[in-house]
């Protein structure tokens, strides 16, 4: 597996507040790599050091082997972005402004601006100006100009900002396409957790403008495995409880009406729904309470003073 | 080199298709349109319009005849003459009457010939009953206030002196003579108002003009001759006397070819200015101690430097001179002097104010809408270098000012060759170059004025996509932009009043290059100020190159935040 983007000890100074401290990490080819952190941390600055927007102060940026820095024309020849929200030029129709960028690119020909036309779905509203479009249709032609000349990069900054849930699953389609079936190396940014978790091969979390930890989505899951938490409803809850006390003694339980939440492994969860139901006990209710990215990433900024939304 | 195209064509679909330009273009090219129907009819109201040759203003209304001998009445009454005093003022006042009263009854008005050789006519015939009333044996003194409690000093006395001389002087003549000079004066009233009221333009030439001319030609090589002149007045006399060999050349010329006294005849136009420059050509500066006395050190810096500009003046008018020659020698007309489509292309540069506009307008906005609208996050994520975006606005804003200017010409030169004929396109321009008269081809000459005016557009356009850069802010930069150039007459005539000369070395006076074509530097602010037309087109060229360049320098280096 190829590296497609490369960063190394990348750092930004805005004045003296430091705004990206020695920042390293690298997507690699058919990957999709979340950038995870509260707002404030640092993301956008490091997407926009990617893209050529804002200067690095220290450091390196490779994209397919070429400098950003000093090489920025080949750098960006292959590598597609939406930047916070895609804003077109509204009084321009949606293939006006597919146009313009890919008259940027040169090598975009008409075969290829239509596959992508019908690839995000806009069909005959692609002569409409965009500023008659709804969000969702504006985060499609977003989608088609970051992908129009073929990039094997993709930078994506918030993409799911603002969109409904249809939306969110039309662009993690899309992004799972592109990236299984093309090769296409992916970076999300996001504070979005919940939206992370179903999209990343891989996470980078960032706080303060410094990555904090870099973990494979399997690696969570891994743990899932093990100890989680589990919620459960049942008709007795005095007796289910004296049950459970006896059966996992260490289960941390707490009570709430006719629920209980406690901790346990799988095995010790299925015995104790077991001797439940051969008790005479109803089991209403049996689910794992996720120990999810957004715990994982509670966890790993605990103590973080910025708070997360 | 294709990217760079590219770009260029990408800046110019987004600016063509808001509507804001969109209406802008229409605006141009509607007036450039217009343009030569609206002069037609100006001209016309203008000719229609009747200006007669004396005339008295009432509460912004024309006096009839009746009410200016009420008027004049009222003065006589309130004049604290005598009633003897009263009584010659009274035959005076007759003759100023009447001749009012004629210039309405005939239409005689401007621009005409009659309306000049109306004050001839009334001031000789004044002059005649003066010198009647000194036959008659009336006193010096009561004819002089008489005269003067009228106001008709300068009417009665040609040489101008303003105080009794030249009655005291005619009253010294012996009586025959004075009798003769009265004969001479009446058979000329007689003359001239037989021209006037026949309307006989060459008669009046060849039996009066010609004569006359010859007359006082004779008279002042006589005075000449005298010895021991001063040199002042030698030279008075000798720019009298080129002043009137002119004249018989021009009166012969007219004679000859039957020019008319017709606005709307080239060669007409041609023989006025040849008149006009001639007296320029043969003015010499005032001593210093005139220059101090009579109030010229207000308007200019130093003694020298009047001498320079009244030496620079006399230059120019040397120059239009060997042009109107040539012009009547070849019978080419000379684009001012001849009311067809080439003088209206000329005047019709003053488009490149409205194309100015638009381009300000265009580049103040071409960078800061992208950082406010946020597109500039997308424009520049592509694999082109940040020198190619921003160069690729600024030819995008000149190219497209270019096409404008070329649009507006175009428009205005097929407008104009319906009105005035497509012809006149095709006569050369009289230009003097190296010192001597140059036959340029309209279309050359046309293109050449064109770019030359063009300056002030490359100059609003870098200036505005500079301020739009650096500020991120549409209305600064517009706002800005429209200050640095177009309050140029204001900030220049405010410079004048206080007296700075420096300000003919800022980009003020240079607002519109195409003024300094049309009329050259003179026509435009006069000879006051040390402007160089070279020196301003150089200036703003410079100026939009340094534009360019800080821009670019600024715009590579700085980070896209927002």
């Amino acid at each position: 597996m190829a590296a497609v983007l490369e960063i190394k000890n990348v750092c930004k100074h805005f004045g003296k507040k430091t705004v990206v401290d020695h920042v390293s990490f690298s997507v690699n080819e058919g990957e999709i790599f979340g950038f995870l952190g509260p707002n404030g941390a640092g993301k956008t600055t490091v997407i926009k050091m990617i893209t050529g927007l804002i200067r690095i102060d220290e450091g390196e940026i490779f994209v397919n082997g070429y400098n950003v820095a000093k090489n920025f024309e080949k750098a960006m020849a292959r590598v597609g972005g939406i930047i916070e929200n895609p804003e077109m030029y509204g009084y321009l129709t949606g293939r006006t402004n597919l146009k313009i960028y890919s008259r940027m690119h040169g090598n975009v020909d008409d075969a290829r601006f239509q596959e992508t036309i019908e690839m995000v779905k806009l069909g005959n509203r692609i002569d409409d100006k965009v500023k008659r479009y709804s969000l969702g249709m504006r985060q499609r032609l977003g989608v088609a100009q970051a992908i129009l000349h073929r990039p094997n990069l993709l930078v994506l900054d918030e993409p799911t900002n603002g969109l409904d849930p249809v939306g969110i699953k039309e662009l993690r389609d899309t992004l799972h396409t592109l990236s299984r079936e093309q090769g296409v190396a992916v970076l999300v940014s996001s504070h979005l957790l919940s939206e992370m978790e179903l999209m990343c091969d891989r996470f980078g979390i960032i706080d303060n403008g410094k990555i904090i930890d870099i973990k494979t989505m399997d690696s969570i899951q891994l743990n899932e495995q093990n100890l989680a938490r589990y919620h459960l409803e049942v008709s007795d809850i005095e007796r289910a409880s004296k049950i459970a006390a006896e059966l996992i003694p260490d289960s941390a339980p707490s009570i709430d009406g006719n629920c209980i939440d406690l901790s346990a492994t799988r095995e010790e969860v299925a015995n104790l729904n077991k001797a439940w139901i051969e008790n005479g006990l109803l089991v209403y209710e049996l689910s794992p309470v996720h120990k999810s990215l957004e715990d994982e990433f509670m966890d790993i900024t605990h103590g973080s003073k910025t708070q997360l939304r | 080199m294709m990217k760079f195209i590219h770009l260029v064509q990408n800046e110019l679909t987004k600016q063509l298709k808001k509507v804001s330009v969109i209406v802008m273009i229409i605006i141009l090219l509607v007036l450039s349109a217009a343009y030569p129907i609206l002069k037609l009819i100006v001209q016309n109201i203008s000719e229609n319009q009747f200006y007669p040759a004396f005339s008295y203003y009432q509460n912004g209304e024309l006096a009839d005849g009746e009410t200016y001998r009420e008027i004049q009445e009222e003065m006589l009454k309130n004049s604290g003459l005598t009633d003897k005093e009263q009584a010659l003022a009274q035959q005076l006042m007759d003759l100023d009457v009447d001749y009012y009263q004629m210039c309405q009854d005939y239409k005689i008005g401007y621009p005409d010939w009659r309306s000049e050789e109306m004050s001839t006519l009334r001031d000789t015939h004044m002059l005649a009953a003066v010198q009647k009333m000194l036959l008659d044996g009336e006193s010096v003194e009561e004819i002089y206030r008489a005269v003067e409690g009228m106001n008709y000093t300068y009417s009665v006395d040609q040489s101008g002196t303003g105080d009794d001389t030249f009655l005291q002087e005619m009253a010294a003549l012996p009586k025959e003579d004075l009798q003769k000079q009265y004969d001479e004066n009446i058979q000329k009233v007689n003359e001239y108002y037989q021209a006037i009221v026949q309307n006989d333009y060459v008669g009046h030439l060849k039996k009066d003009l010609l004569p006359a001319a010859n007359e006082n030609i004779t008279m002042l090589e006589e005075q000449l001759k005298q010895p021991g002149l001063e040199d002042t007045v030698k030279e008075q006399l000798n720019y009298q006397l080129t002043l009137i060999k002119t004249e018989r050349e021009i009166i012969q010329y007219r004679i000859d070819h039957e020019v008319m006294y017709d606005p709307d005849d080239w060669r007409h136009n041609t023989l006025l200015s040849l008149y006009a420059q001639t007296a320029n050509a043969n003015e010499s500066p005032v001593t210093q101690e005139e220059f101090w006395d009579q109030g010229y050190n207000y308007r200019y810096s130093s003694y020298e430097q009047y001498v320079e500009s009244v030496e620079k003046s006399r230059k120019e008018a040397e120059d239009q001179i060997a042009l109107c020659e040539y012009s009547l020698e070849k019978g080419t007309p000379m684009m001012e002097n001849n009311d067809g489509t080439r003088n209206l292309l000329a005047g019709g540069l003053v488009f490149t104010l409205l194309v100015m506009v638009i381009c300000i307008m265009v580049g103040g906005g071409i960078m800061s809408s992208e950082y406010s609208k946020g597109t500039v996050r997308l424009l520049m994520l592509r694999p082109v270098s940040r020198w190619k975006i921003i160069m690729s606005k600024f030819v995008c804003t000149l190219l497209f000012g270019l096409c404008c200017m070329a649009a507006s010409g175009l428009v205005q030169a097929i407008a104009g060759g319906i009105i005035y004929g497509f012809s006149d396109l095709l006569t050369p321009v009289l230009m003097m170059m190296g010192g001597a008269v140059t036959e340029v081809p309209f279309i050359l000459w046309y293109v050449a004025a064109g770019l030359f005016a063009g300056i002030n557009v490359l100059f609003a356009s870098c200036l505005a996509i500079a301020l739009s850069t650096l500020f991120k802010n549409t209305a600064l930069a517009v706002g800005l932009t429209i200050f640095a150039t177009l309050s140029g007459s204001i900030v220049t005539a405010m410079a004048m009043d206080l007296g700075w000369s420096w300000i003919a070395y800022t980009i003020f006076p240079f607002y519109y290059m195409g003024g300094f074509v049309v009329s050259g530097a003179s026509g435009m602010f006069g000879t006051a100020l040390p402007i160089s037309p070279i020196y301003g087109a150089i200036l703003l060229s410079a100026l939009s190159v340094i534009c360019v360049i800080v821009t670019t320098i600024v715009f590579q280096k700085r980070d896209v935040k927002n």
